[in-house]
């Protein structure tokens, strides 16, 4: 009996539906996708990296940097904390709920902890719990707000403050998603590390700023010359063991150069409606709308922990 | 010749393999896998939304956990609006620009009044002069139903006009109170059936709450 068109067939079908599967519903899903706004402030994202960030993305693509590193944070979940922003007027009913609140901390600590806020009430609840907690706060007179916080792996070894999503991607192509950690997430690494002069000593000499980095020196990107009349501005700054023989410097070339802009152009962090978190509330004012996407960093604006 | 060539062969004294029917086991379990399928895509899909990424499970959880937006955030967002919307003639500083009749916002007591009932009205509805603000009379301006113009449905509408008379409100010097979206929708709904701009005297005949 003749199963040629029957293998045909099931060939045909698989590889069908596999086409529906990966090509075209995620051309429905997310092939249109445009830019969107940032939640709650407003402002569009993303925007275009800039020109030069644009040529380091083809130098990463040459170099293989998406081999060990990926630009892809994963969120596990999402909990709330509840922050006190205001202690209000009368102290004594807030300074009650505050006991409710946190049973464990002795009425000096709860003192101290309506001093100097905003700060962090309660960590790790559930929504509806933060949310009661809120009332119960505002009740006595405070003001008081749930704070999201995204939660993961990744998010704790300090990669970011949310997940990525597709709209981080919108101007690269290709994306460099990655699939291999050999070395850390870079997703946000132009908030994490935003000295230029530190990707440019890192990207000659791994082991000058990361002691067990087991990144190799792209020393090609730069290059050797003799001092002429005097030293360059754009001359690396290195350790006596590492730097070259009197009378010469190391510059870099544009490949370096383009390479740390695009680096430092990978900004994954602002909050958005597909990707919610609390961030402190839009900055003031301001009349430069080049501004780097993403001037917002959790590190230093989340309110301290108590 | 060998004994078994002269045996006569027919295809139908070939070994063939007898047909069997599909094991019942293997139908239920193909069933199970479909219907565990079935829940998991219904847990976990939320319909192929595409602003739906794990770990959320639904557009209704993602909406849940929007961050709640401060008073800062609502005025950052009315700043925006307003510069791509109102600066054109009003300009950025709020200062009004004589050369095509527009206003000023800054000390305008149209902008800072108690109630923003009419600053809400013009702003959805539109205006044209002669209109007296801070003493000076403007003549030639009119302003255009921006409100209404702007994208959305009509709670986007209220919002966003909330955030641009909170804005103008609250800068160039105003210090009047923010007005919330449910302000601006209560009011569009007394509105809604009007059609021409409002003139200063429609505007003073209207209730300022």
């Amino acid at each position: 009996m003749n199963f040629g068109p029957l293998i045909f067939l099931a060939a045909f079908f698989g590889l069908t539906c596999s086409w529906f599967g990966f090509v075209l519903t995620p051309q429905f899903q997310i092939g249109r996708l445009e830019q969107t706004n940032t939640v709650p402030s407003g402002t569009l994202y993303p925007v275009n990296r800039p020109g030069l960030a644009r040529q380091g993305l083809g130098i990463y693509r040459a170099n293989g940097c998406a081999y060990c590193h990926s630009q892809q944070v994963v969120q596990t979940g999402t909990v709330c904390d509840v922050v006190l922003t205001d202690a209000g007027t009368n102290q004594e009913p807030l300074l009650v709920a505050l006991r409710k609140l946190r049973p464990s901390l002795s009425e000096a600590e709860d003192k101290d902890l309506i001093t100097g806020l905003p700060k962090t009430v309660r960590q790790g609840l559930a929504k509806d719990e933060a949310q009661a907690m809120v009332k119960t706060l505002i009740a006595s007179g405070a003001k008081a707000s749930v704070w999201i916080v995204p939660v993961g792996p990744d998010l704790s070894r300090g990669w970011g403050i949310r997940r990525t999503v597709a709209e981080d991607f919108l101007f690269d192509y290709p994306v460099m998603l990655g699939s291999q950690r050999v070395g850390p997430d870079l997703a946000n690494v132009g908030v994490r590390l935003a000295d230029p002069n530190w990707h440019l000593s890192h990207l000659y000499a791994p082991r000058s700023q990361v002691k067990d980095s087991t990144m190799p020196p792209y020393r090609f990107l730069f290059e050797k010359r003799r001092i002429e009349h005097a030293r360059s501005p754009d001359a690396l700054l290195l350790p006596s063991e590492l730097a070259p023989e009197p009378g010469y410097e190391i510059v870099t070339k544009e490949e370096a150069t383009a390479l740390v802009a695009y680096l430092l152009s990978l900004r994954a962090n602002e909050p958005l409606f597909s990707a919610p978190v609390s961030v402190a509330s839009a900055a003031p004012a301001t009349t430069d709308t080049n501004a780097a996407p993403g001037a917002v960093n959790s590190a230093t604006n989340a309110p301290p922990v108590k | 010749m060998s004994a078994e060539l002269t045996q006569p062969t027919t295809d139908t004294d070939q070994p063939m393999e007898s047909k069997r029917p599909v094991p019942v086991w293997l139908l239920v379990l193909l069933f199970l896998l479909l219907y565990w399928a079935m829940v998991y895509f219904d847990l976990h899909g939320a319909w192929f939304n595409e602003r739906v990424y794990a770990p959320y499970h639904s557009f209704d959880e993602v909406v849940a956990f929007q961050p709640p937006s401060g008073d800062a955030d609502f005025i950052q967002k009315g700043r925006l609006l307003y510069s791509a919307n109102c600066a054109v003639c009003h300009m950025e500083g709020g200062t009004g620009n004589p050369a095509n009749g527009c206003p000023n916002l800054a000390g305008s007591e149209w902008v800072s009044a108690p109630g923003p009932g009419r600053i809400i009205r013009i702003v959805s509805k539109g205006a044209t002069g002669p209109i007296e603000v801070n003493g000076k009379v403007w003549t030639t301006g009119t302003m255009l139903a921006i409100g209404d113009q702007m994208p959305g449905d009509e709670n986007q509408k209220a919002e966003n006009i909330a955030a641009i008379i909170s804005y103008i409100r609250k800068t160039f010097g105003n210090n009047a109170s923010l007005v919330t979206p449910e302000q601006v929708a209560a009011v569009r709904v007394e509105i809604k059936i009007k059609t021409t701009y409002y003139s200063p005297e429609e505007l003073k005949a209207a209730p300022d709450k």
